[in-house]
């Protein structure tokens, strides 16, 4: 049985395909004149990102002392303060700010991260609603379900970090890592 | 020269945007990578996108790369990355529970020496999707079940399973080739 699979991975080499369109290398070559640009421009473009990121965490932190409080609000008018909904989210988000992983792997996590920004702003819709139309019960089912599919989405987030840095740890690139920004 | 020392030589000059030594990369891990992917998403014409995206993804990162060495390694992970998040969009592993009326004897002669590479190709690509993709990536790019199971969201059972369905769906159709 192992006889049939070792003589399989030994000849590797001849089960590689022979020849190779042409155009796969023109498609990379084409498109790899634009995608290198001058140093100072990427400076720069890093030196406002930095000015973006730095405004966006104060505005953040503002934002999120504020929410925290209407978090609870909401939470306590709906009698959901047993599931600790508000400890846990907080908990997950500090552990997840502070993991890193490769630079050239965030795009990965990026989607989920849109998902959870996505989710931020949707509690911003109930409690408008709940300022406009008082506390109702179908709010509080769906604030349930809410802070269920969040905590998901996190653990998904750490999830996929431990498995991207599982990788990096067995490859060892090198590659600078960098912080989530959670 | 030496082939590392090679690598890490066009590594550097990729590193200050030198289309020529880039060549010389494509040149060097192409073939490699075309057939790692293709046995993954057996659809070439998939593959070649997977393989364009790949290599201009590792030019434009390039500088991340530290130990220049590692240049191959680094690529097949992104190329192996990319087939298997192009398959996630349309994969369906078939069930297999006809592994166990596939009766292969565990020993038997070497029947397969005088087998032409050509063919054990075209029949590795006719195996099923999900256990072709377990074949490649366990028995020729060298993951293990744990691994397998992480990238592709299966049990490591499921992936053991898988693995030992397609070697033997595999020799079966060789040996009734070679009759």
């Amino acid at each position: 049985m192992k006889e049939f699979e070792n003589y399989l991975k030994a000849n590797k080499q001849k089960l590689e395909i022979d020849q190779i369109d042409e155009s796969i290398w023109q498609g990379i070559a084409s498109q790899i004149a634009p995608t290198k640009k001058r140093s100072y421009k990427k400076l720069t473009c890093l030196f406002i990102a930095l000015l973006v990121l730095l405004l966006g965490s104060f505005i953040f932190y503002k934002i999120s002392v504020k929410t925290e409080t209407l978090e609870n609000r909401v939470i306590a008018q709906f009698d959901l303060g047993q599931y600790n909904f508000v400890q846990q989210v907080n908990y997950k988000r500090q552990k997840l700010a502070k993991e890193t992983i490769p630079a050239d792997q965030l795009e990965r996590v990026q989607i989920l991260l849109q998902q959870l920004a996505f989710m931020d702003e949707q509690f911003h819709d109930y409690t408008d609603y709940i300022e406009k139309n008082g506390y109702q019960k179908f709010i509080g089912e769906q604030i349930l379900n809410f802070y269920t599919s969040k905590i998901e989405l996190l653990d998904k987030i750490q999830d996929e970090i431990e498995k991207i840095n599982y990788y990096e740890e067995k490859i060892q690139t090198s590659t600078p890592k960098v912080n989530i920004q959670i | 020269m030496n082939k590392g020392i090679y690598i890490v030589a066009l590594v550097s000059k990729v590193k200050v945007n030198d289309l020529d030594a880039m060549r010389a990369l494509y040149d060097g891990f192409a073939k490699e990578m075309l057939s790692t992917s293709l046995r993954i998403t057996n659809s070439m014409a998939d593959t070649q996108d997977i393989i364009q995206e790949s290599f201009l993804y590792s030019y434009q990162k390039i500088e991340q790369l530290q130990d220049e060495a590692k240049y191959g390694a680094w690529l097949k992970r992104i190329v192996i990355n990319n087939s298997i998040k192009f398959i996630k969009q349309r994969r369906s592993f078939d069930r297999i529970d006809t592994v166990n009326n596939l009766c292969i004897e565990e020993y038997e002669k070497p029947w397969f020496y005088e087998l032409d590479f050509e063919i054990i190709k075209q029949q590795i690509q006719k195996l099923p999707d999900g256990c072709r993709e377990i074949f490649s990536l366990y028995l020729l790019e060298e993951y293990t079940h744990k691994e397998i199971a992480m990238l592709l969201d299966v049990s490591v059972s499921n992936s053991k399973s898988q693995y030992r369905y397609a070697i033997k769906l595999l020799r079966k159709r060789l040996k009734h080739l070679t009759i």
